[in-house]
Formats: C-alpha cells, structure tokens, sequence
C-alpha cells in the first residue's frame, strides 16, 4: 500500500496495519526534515507533487518489493506540502516471517521511492531565499 | 502539433506558469524538452529530468500526438 497525504503521518496507525500474527519481523525506516543542508541551515520546506504519477509509481514500487522479497506486507507513505523540522516526511514499514527480507526490502523501497515519485523539495532558509533540491536550474 | 506543456516546480518558477499550449513542430518529447530548455534557459539536463504524456512516464523518445500533455518533471528529491 502508498499513501501520500498534505497531512500529518500517522506513524502508530500505520504501524498498526503493518503487523499482523504470521509476521515475526518487521523494520521501519522514518525520513525526518532535519535543520540542515549541504552546509546552510534549513527553515522549514515544501514537496510539491504530480499526484496522478506519484501514486503509479509508488504502487508499482510496492508491487515490485512484494514480489522480489519474500515479505508478508509494506506500507509506504510520503507526505507533501508545507513541513517543519523534525516532521516526518517519509515513512516505510515491511513486515514478514523472518528479519532479512524485512531489512532488504524497507532499503529497496526508500531507494526507489528517492529515485522515481515526481515529488520536488523547496527549501526555505533563515535569510529569507529559497532552493529547489538537486536542480541546477536557478529562477533568479 | 498542438501541445499542452505542464511545468513542475523550478520549471514552474522558472517559466512563470504552470502550463502553456504550444505548436510544436519536432517529434519526440526528448526534441521538446530541448527546445523548451532552450526557450527557457533550463539547465538541468535531460538525463536528471523525466517526461510523462498524458500522465503516464515515458522514454525520452517517445513520439509525441497532436494535443498531448505533456508534463516536464526537473530532477526528483522526494523522501
């Protein structure tokens, strides 16, 4: 299942799907807004999304690392819109029988999900400007 | 051909519009994208960026339809 939402992630209703009684592993991975990047202090950010193909890929992504580990259920949910430091902005839960194929396909998930949603990030600094992560592409 | 051209995010601010019908006179999305890039003074390359018509993601040499919609995405940086 992928979710994204201009709300709030709700980590424990999310875990709460995630178990289940045949599972006897599970790992999940949490990507928080932290205050920095690549030396300057961040503010605050925006993800910006083209709904109708996030939601395609993230499914196929799902689909994928549900037929290449042997897992019993993942969840990945991504949020967008304005968030603050310390926000969750990205969350990955995998459940199976055993631990190893809980590890591996949490990491495949995150990876393809970093790599392939059209979700673009805008950082806010303390001076006022503003950055759009990985473009070279400059407005101003 | 007619085109509908959505811009997302540095392309967005760059342009100054989130959309725009063009007529184009190339054939695939990878001779838009460089004609855009030029027009506009875009700078990311075509391998850091993706294209989709009609909402679904394509291969740069897909060949492009009257009135398709084209949407331009600048590199990615979800999670």
């Amino acid at each position: 299942m992928f979710l994204f939402d201009d709300q709030l992630l709700q980590e424990e209703k999310l875990k709460h799907q995630l178990l289940n009684p045949s599972s006897g592993a599970h790992v999940i991975f949490e990507g928080i807004v932290r205050d920095h990047h690549q030396g300057r202090k961040v503010q605050s950010l925006t993800y910006e999304a083209h709904r109708e193909t996030v939601q395609l890929e993230g499914d196929k992504i799902i689909k994928e690392a549900s037929e290449i580990y042997e897992i019993k259920h993942c969840i990945a949910a991504h949020r967008i819109g304005e968030l603050s430091i310390g926000d969750c902005a990205v969350w990955v839960g995998v459940s199976a029988a055993h631990r190893d194929p809980t590890f591996l396909a949490a990491r495949y998930i995150i990876e393809e999900l970093k790599l392939r949603l059209p979700i673009w990030k805008k950082e806010f600094y303390p001076d006022g400007s503003y950055d759009w992560v990985n473009c070279q592409t400059k407005v101003n | 051909m007619n085109l509908k051209i959505v811009y997302f995010a540095v392309f967005k601010d760059k342009v100054g519009k989130p959309y725009e019908y063009i007529d184009f006179t190339g054939k695939t999305a990878e001779d838009l994208f460089h004609y855009i890039s030029k027009r506009y003074e875009f700078l990311d390359s075509l391998h850091t960026c993706k294209v989709a018509v009609n909402n679904v993601i394509v291969q740069w040499k897909h060949e492009l339809c009257e009135n398709d919609e084209v949407l331009l995405f600048p590199p990615v940086a979800g999670g």
